[in-house]
């Protein structure tokens, strides 16, 4: 009787926390996301131009002289390099299973995939693909995104967390790196080449972006921050978390017209 | 036979409450998993309508656009989603403003998703995933593309609300986690912010514009 009494009180507690938490006072106010947006969006202005006008036009020419899967192959290779940051980054967020997965991706893909242009571990396997850098265990570890930073070239969309990752992604994530390309000149075309396949292959998902987006560039910035704390909660697509449940509450004042 | 009764005094009210929690125990979650399946079916049928249109070959594409637009404009809650858009911006909207903002962002609604599917080729397919109730009532619905090139597939979350008559509506879109209703929430406030409610009401009527011209220039 006890027992189910205490239950009973326990539950009662517990709900009236939970309304009162739902009811209380004011959340606290989420952090300005974009402190320092008139530099950002100077910045941006620079890198949409250099999108549109340069790298687009060129992607296009790509598009148009190679089928698609040479380009999602093409991908894939350079993924594969980016095997010691995918390997290391979930060993610091406390995740081994995960680096053994990242292991045996580039085991089984550079010999049976052939260098990385095939992912077989994924096809036969049902080892997937998954990316990772620094700001994400940053993440993991607690920190936020803190501000929202726009880079010309480097860091089309960022924040200040990732943007401090950048240095260590750019000696493990090799794949990726542009900085490579400073440290063995030769090396340049390979770099060249990886940032026109990408822009070719988001070309379609880019063109619809813009088109449903009336302000590219808060698209742009809200896109990359709801996608980033996707990233660091791993769970993909199993995702148990939804937007917070008051974006989806109106105020009283703003009922619904019939 | 004091210390009895007032036993059973106590005991009654107290095993009646517990038998009631007991009840609530049961019948809640039972009520709450058949809530999840009618939006479940409700979304199943939304895709498998989708699907339909676009397996008829028979059908011109210009149909073939305008009925997927149909179905859009059937399943999602445009008055209310244009309402969360706006959050506290609402407040900034005359009537008449809000009459008008509601018009051009279904219009752009509907025109976007109308073409998206219409994008869909005949070697992606839609699975229907879980569904999970939200705590303000609301059901999420995970749905996947796959068969792409790129293989992994994308997630697509819808968030369902339920209307009068046990039906329900389609209140967000969330791909690859990412909500459409945040993301243009915060376009809104960017341009309401910036250049005020006037040009946030006129970007959305260019855009529209635009967008139709394209269309008809397409035909």
């Amino acid at each position: 009787m006890l027992g189910a009494r205490t239950l009973l009180h326990a539950a009662l507690a517990a709900s009236l926390l939970a309304c009162a938490s739902a009811r209380g006072p004011e959340p606290e106010p989420t952090p300005e996301p974009d402190p320092w947006r008139p530099f950002n969006h100077a910045m941006f202005s620079v890198n949409d131009a250099l999108d549109r006008f340069l790298v687009g036009p060129v992607a296009k020419g790509w598009i148009f002289v190679t089928p698609e899967t040479v380009r999602v192959h093409l991908e894939q290779f350079y993924d594969n390099l980016n095997f010691p940051g995918y390997f290391v980054q979930p060993l610091l967020q406390g995740d081994p299973k995960q680096s053994g997965i990242a292991l045996a991706r580039f085991g089984v893909n550079s010999t049976a995939g052939l260098a990385g242009f095939f992912d077989p571990a994924n096809h036969w396997l049902g080892l997937a693909r998954r990316p990772e850098d620094m700001g994400q265990t940053f993440g993991v570890w607690g920190s936020g995104p803190g501000p929202y930073l726009v880079l010309p070239f480097l860091l089309p969309a960022s924040s200040a967390r990732d943007a401090a990752g950048f240095p260590i992604d750019s000696a493990l994530n090799i794949g990726d790196s542009a900085l490579i390309s400073w440290v063995v000149p030769g090396i340049w075309p390979a770099t060249l080449l990886r940032t026109i396949n990408r822009r070719a292959l988001a070309d379609e998902d880019l063109r619809e972006l813009r088109e449903a987006s009336f302000d590219w560039y808060s698209a742009v910035r809200d896109g990359y921050l709801q996608r980033r704390e996707v990233l660091i909660r791993n769970d993909g697509d199993d995702s148990e978390e939804a937007p917070s449940d008051d974006l989806y509450e109106l105020d009283e004042s703003d009922s619904l017209p019939e | 036979m004091i210390s009895t009764s007032s036993t059973r005094a106590i005991l009654f009210p107290s095993s009646w409450l517990a038998l009631c929690a007991l009840l609530l125990a049961v019948a809640l979650p039972a009520h709450a998993d058949e809530r999840v399946e009618s939006a479940r079916g409700f979304m199943s049928k939304t895709v498998s309508d989708v699907l339909a249109i676009l397996d008829d070959k028979q059908l011109a594409p210009d149909v073939r656009l305008s009925k997927l637009e149909s179905i859009a404009l059937e399943r999602f809650d445009f008055p209310r989603m244009a309402l969360l858009v706006l959050g506290k911006n609402r407040r900034k909207l005359d009537d008449a403003q809000l009459e008008q903002f509601q018009v051009e962002f279904k219009r752009s609604l509907s025109n976007t998703y109308g073409k998206k599917l219409d994008r869909y080729t005949s070697n992606e397919k839609i699975e229907m995933g879980d569904a999970r109730l939200e705590s303000n009532k609301d059901v999420t619905v995970k749905t996947r593309v796959v068969g792409g090139e790129a293989g992994d597939g994308v997630s697509i979350d819808y968030r369902l609300r339920e209307i009068e008559g046990g039906d329900w509506l389609i209140i967000d879109v969330t791909p690859a986690g990412v909500s459409l209703i945040q993301n243009f929430r915060s376009q809104v406030q960017e341009i309401v912010t910036q250049k005020g409610v006037g040009a946030l009401i006129k970007t959305l009527h260019e855009k529209n514009e635009a967008a139709d011209k394209q269309a008809t220039a397409a035909k």
